[in-house]
């Protein structure tokens, strides 16, 4: 995989205008879904874990943790590269 | 629905679900399956007249045929999927033709059923997508790197990656396909309750209703029907060009290179 893309990179950058990554509709698109897969994914854990020990709060702790998990992938993935 | 004068007219029952539990017509037939086949038929010869007979200078057929492929070419293809996207035009030519035809089926008269408002069948559909650009990016990438690509965020440590890597792979690779099915599913059942609503709720007004003012007031329930085909038209065409549209962004997604 490594040895390959340095090829790629060279074949698609001479009379390439469009930059190789996730077009932006799509992305608004992939980004909705990442927020609410992060905070329903953690909430769910958050319930588990509340209805395995008998527990309140972590249900909040998890979707709440979810967002803010889904917000950094969101930025780490179309904000900072 | 026949009343006698003496009897109070039946209360209106709102259309539900049931509206969309066909009786099969024959066998295990219904009605969305012969629309499936009716769909596939159309396209068939809609092309095939398109592509007879092709000239340097298009007649009629050819030139409505060639627009619609230089529709998905130039606004769906090329813009989401990159240099490479020429050998996924037929694909996405023909999936936005079967899901544009199944939807307009919802308005067309005596067929007036959109195809996808059976859940099952965006399903289906949504699932084939899913296999060709997982085969794409499997293809292009390898296994490991199209895993990479898909769930592996760049550039963070290893410890944020065991949080984001669950939602990225949930996001990305299981519900994807989800997603993609219920927009469509959920945009032409609720679109196609609505018609049944305001036609079916103007029948009961005009005809099964005792009250002279509902019997004087049913036309404005044909007319919003009316109105809301036309925009149900409209809803149709643009579900199915965003189909199209996020299963090309899939495979520009997959074939994407990080970095």
């Amino acid at each position: 995989m490594e040895q390959e893309q340095p090829r790629e990179v060279g074949s698609g950058a001479p009379g390439e205008q469009k930059p190789d990554r996730t077009p932006p509709p799509a992305e608004a698109w992939t980004a909705l879904s990442h927020l609410l897969t992060g905070i329903l994914l953690f909430g769910a854990i958050g319930w588990g874990v509340d209805q395995l020990f008998d527990l309140r709060g972590f249900t909040v702790a998890g979707l709440l943790a979810g967002a803010a998990a889904s917000m950094y992938l969101i930025y780490v993935r179309y904000v900072k590269s | 629905m026949t009343t006698t004068a003496t009897a109070p007219a039946p209360g209106f029952e709102a259309p539900g679900v049931d509206a969309f539990q066909l009786p099969p017509l024959f066998g295990d037939v219904t009605k969305p399956v012969l629309q499936l086949v009716l769909a596939a038929i159309i396209i068939v010869v809609l092309f095939r007249v398109a592509t007879s007979r092709m000239q340097l200078v298009p007649g009629r057929a050819q030139f409505l045929g060639e627009s619609f492929h230089g529709i998905v070419r130039n606004t769906v293809a090329r813009d989401m999927i990159g240099p490479e996207f020429v050998k996924y035009v037929p694909f996405l030519t023909a999936l936005f033709a079967f899901v544009l035809v199944n939807n307009l089926f919802g308005i067309i008269p005596f067929l007036q059923f959109p195809t996808f408002s059976h859940p099952g069948v965006p399903y289906a559909l949504a699932g084939l997508v899913w296999i060709v650009f997982t085969y794409v990016g499997v293809k292009h990438h390898g296994f490991g790197g199209y895993m990479r690509i898909s769930t592996w965020p760049p550039d963070v440590p290893w410890w944020v990656r065991i949080i984001l890597t669950p939602i990225e792979f949930l996001s990305n690779i299981i519900l994807r396909p989800v997603t993609l099915s219920l927009r469509l599913f959920g945009n032409m059942f609720a679109g196609h309750l609505l018609l049944v609503l305001f036609i079916l709720g103007g029948e009961y007004m005009l005809v099964v209703a005792d009250s002279i003012t509902l019997k004087i007031l049913s036309p404005f329930a044909f007319l919003m029907g009316i109105v809301f085909t036309f925009f149900e038209a409209f809803i149709q065409v643009v579900q199915a060009y965003i189909f199209v549209m996020l299963t090309a962004s899939y495979i520009g997604t997959v074939l994407a290179d990080d970095h």
